[in-house]
């Protein structure tokens, strides 16, 4: 278990192995996995002024200037972008914030520099949006429980898990209103909703998208292949999509 | 090289901690009738390499084992200590040692069960989980550490007694009780959960979070 404060939240690595041996090179993977995370809050944070995406979107550095990662996730944010109708937006309040797409795809390369490392059974925690790999143990499904936004004491869900990721969004991140693009109103209609898939890139970004298009992400999400949603509205009403079962299951309150 | 020593993956005491709350009762080496809280000794996790003394808690080392687990996970040297609380000379108590343990003591509360549980009773525990170090880079932002009380082998109270403030430093909640992370643990216990998927939260929210809790139980 490892716990390390990065990117402006908490990022919680648990990383599974049955042989002793396994453990230096599993620490040499965390080590590798945490460095990762910092450069990518250096490069990425609009939290500082001196990072290359604040000085990129101030316009005092140029894009072929910056990393390759830079790149590479404004490319992401555009299709992400495309994806999700419009819904997804890289910029907030006028300025340039891939945010929405960054601590996805850090965290899914960091559980991937996990698995360079040899591991096969591992789960990376960034703030609520999980990355897993392999299950807790051989044929043991990772059980990730789903918080209830309206209620403190409770979890919404349970998801079973072996190889994937799971994200949920809620109408405030941190402490900011989720904008719907097209009204320019915070979206309040979903409470959060949570979406399971393959890769946390897009299952974070969907999730965005869903709480900014409000009612109609349920039709949406329906019809994202390979991604399963659950959400609760504002109102309390939950739904989920058809074959969300297949990978979760609701609770009873 | 950063800070890794106290963050080996030392998940075979989370299991413990969280698979012990099940298997206890039935392993119990002592009968006891009470329920509810009886005076709980406390003890504090053997954990070597943690950077912060755990003040909020007494140590109580006559009467603390460290947990074993048959978990499939790596053994680690650091685990959470349960003791329990029937009485100041309590028995001894890990998942492992208390089936050698199990004494033929007549139970007054004893009925016959269906259910594979040789020695039914009820022992309220205090379990105190190992201290978990958040880190940022090569410094140690913040602790977080969790008191858990045991009810007949499942959670009935989870206290928050550390955690990392804004500032990075830990405060001390030995005086101060944080109930709302009990009902919360107990849902995730009941679902057996390894992690918890929320909308993105802050590194102060992180500390009161029922993450938070598995982390310390996995520490």
């Amino acid at each position: 278990m490892h716990v390390e404060h990065v990117m402006g939240t908490v990022v919680s690595f648990d990383v599974r192995f049955t042989d002793e041996a396994q453990r230096a090179p599993m620490n040499a993977g965390i080590a590798d996995a945490v460095t990762w995370l910092h450069r990518v809050d250096d490069v990425f944070s609009t939290y500082r002024d001196d990072s290359q995406v604040s000085r990129l979107g101030r316009g005092e550095l140029r894009l072929a200037d910056c990393d390759a990662d830079v790149e590479e996730v404004l490319e992401l944010c555009a299709q992400v972008g495309r994806e999700t109708d419009g819904y997804f937006s890289s910029t907030y309040g006028g300025r340039l914030d891939p945010t929405g797409v960054v601590k996805g795809w850090a965290i899914q390369r960091a559980s991937e520099l996990l698995s360079s490392a040899g591991s096969t059974h591992h789960l990376v925690n960034g703030g609520g949006d999980i990355q897993a790999v392999g299950g807790s143990a051989p044929g043991v499904p990772w059980q990730i429980g789903i918080a209830h936004p309206l209620k403190r004491d409770a979890l919404a869900s349970v998801v079973q898990l072996t190889d994937g990721a799971v994200a949920t969004s809620g109408i405030a991140e941190r402490g900011a209103h989720v904008i719907d693009p097209f009204t320019g109103q915070p979206a309040v209609a979903l409470a959060s909703v949570t979406v399971v898939g393959i890769d946390l890139i897009r299952t974070d970004a969907y999730a965005t998208a869903a709480i900014a298009m409000g009612e109609r992400a349920h039709r949406w999400l329906e019809g994202c292949v390979g991604y399963e949603a659950f959400a609760v509205a504002a109102d309390g009403l939950r739904w989920c999509t058809s074959g969300y079962s297949r990978v979760g299951s609701v609770t009873a309150t | 090289m950063r800070r890794f020593v106290s963050v080996l993956l030392a998940t075979v005491a989370g299991l413990v901690v969280l698979l012990s709350f099940k298997t206890t009762p039935a392993k119990a080496p002592r009968p006891v009738a009470l329920s509810g809280t009886t005076p709980s000794a406390s003890s504090t996790a053997p954990d070597s390499s943690t950077p912060v003394g755990s003040a909020a808690t007494s140590s109580a080392p006559d009467s603390s084992v460290p947990a074993s687990s048959p978990q499939p996970s790596s053994a680690s040297p650091t685990s959470a200590a349960v003791t329990a609380s029937s009485g100041p000379s309590s028995a001894k108590t890990s998942p492992t040692a208390t089936k050698s343990a199990a004494k033929p003591t007549p139970k007054p509360t004893a009925k016959p069960t269906p259910k594979p549980t040789p020695k039914p009773s009820s022992t309220t525990k205090t379990v105190t989980g190992s201290v978990v170090t958040v880190s940022e880079g090569r410094r140690v932002f913040g602790v977080v550490q969790v008191r858990l009380t045991l009810t007949n082998g499942k959670i009935t109270a989870a206290t928050a007694i550390q955690f990392p403030q804004n500032d990075g430093h830990s405060l001390d909640l030995s005086n101060y009780s944080i109930p709302k992370l009990s009902r919360e643990v107990l849902s995730a216990q009941s679902a057996s959960i390894d992690a918890v998927s929320s909308a993105t939260y802050t590194s102060e929210a992180y500390a009161q979070s029922v993450q938070a809790a598995l982390d310390a139980a996995k520490a």
